[in-house]
């Protein structure tokens, strides 16, 4: 129990939700560059699938604008690229009944796509994958 | 609605959601099913800084829910422990920040959890120094 003094509201009854509320989010970075720092060229085709993924699979999905940021690789050159992150709230049963289709589509982008590692965020924390499933 | 801190500066107070969420999946299933590799997750047995997801996964590992509020399993006792104000309030404070729709731990909860990992923590110390403390003896 939190703070006596805290208000209490049932924000779906009070708005009026009558779909479930997905209390986990799943957000993967696409990236734009190679783990050298060469651009990979088709980062919006990449885009466009996770978002039709996610969207399939949890019922909706976002994709943010190209963001910076910077990586670095395993010569410890810092690559800066312009990552666009995929977000995606999730709905528990289709979600674990589909890893198997994100896991093919994560680690094809990492082949595919010459990356060092994938990212993605799981309910707040994360993680990286370093070897890719072959093709 | 306003609540007056000792500083003086007076904040806005914390609303409770308590909307019934989707059941939660386990991260660490989710991290199996896709080989990847967590960057900030499970227990640190090195007694390293606990993180409010450690906290956080461990409440939902262990509480359980019996028909009224979820209980904590395998926390049968309930024993007095001296705490300042001050301390109760920060436990308040982390409970309100791991929360969310579906899923509210009380202060005493959050300070439950962070007792057993402590413990965690001090017995695999314990344990290593015994393993290390045989291996120069013998």
């Amino acid at each position: 129990m939190a703070s006596e003094t805290e208000p209490r509201l049932n924000f779906a009854e009070a708005l009026g939700v009558d779909a479930g509320i997905s209390a986990q989010c799943f957000s993967v970075y696409i990236p734009d560059k190679s783990r050298d720092g060469t651009e990979i060229g088709n980062q919006r085709q990449w885009v466009l699938e996770a978002l039709n993924l996610l969207g399939q699979i949890n019922g909706g999905a976002t994709a943010m604008p190209p963001c910076e940021g910077v990586w670095r690789n395993e010569q410890a050159e810092v690559i800066q690229e312009h990552p666009v992150v995929v977000y995606s709230y999730v709905v528990p049963e289709a979600f674990l009944a589909n890893l198997g289709r994100i896991r093919e589509f994560l680690h094809r982008l990492g082949r595919e796509t010459n990356q060092g590692e994938v990212a993605f965020e799981f309910d707040g924390s994360f993680y990286r994958i370093h070897q890719f499933d072959e093709g | 609605m306003k609540a007056k801190e000792q500083s003086g500066r007076q904040t806005h107070v914390r609303i409770r959601d308590t909307s019934t969420a989707l059941a939660r999946i386990d991260p660490s299933q989710v991290a199996s099913a896709l080989d990847a590799e967590p960057v900030d997750f499970g227990f640190s047995g090195g007694g390293g800084p606990l993180s409010l997801f450690q906290i956080r996964q461990e409440l939902l590992d262990r509480l359980r829910s019996t028909g009224g509020r979820p209980s904590l399993a395998e926390a049968s006792r309930r024993a007095k422990i001296p705490l300042s104000a001050a301390q109760w309030k920060e436990l308040e404070g982390i409970a309100a920040e791991v929360a969310s729709p579906g899923f509210a731990p009380s202060a005493g909860q959050i300070a439950s959890v962070l007792l057993s990992l402590s413990l965690r923590t001090i017995r695999s110390a314990r344990q290593e120094n015994h393993v290390a403390a045989t291996k120069v003896n013998g």
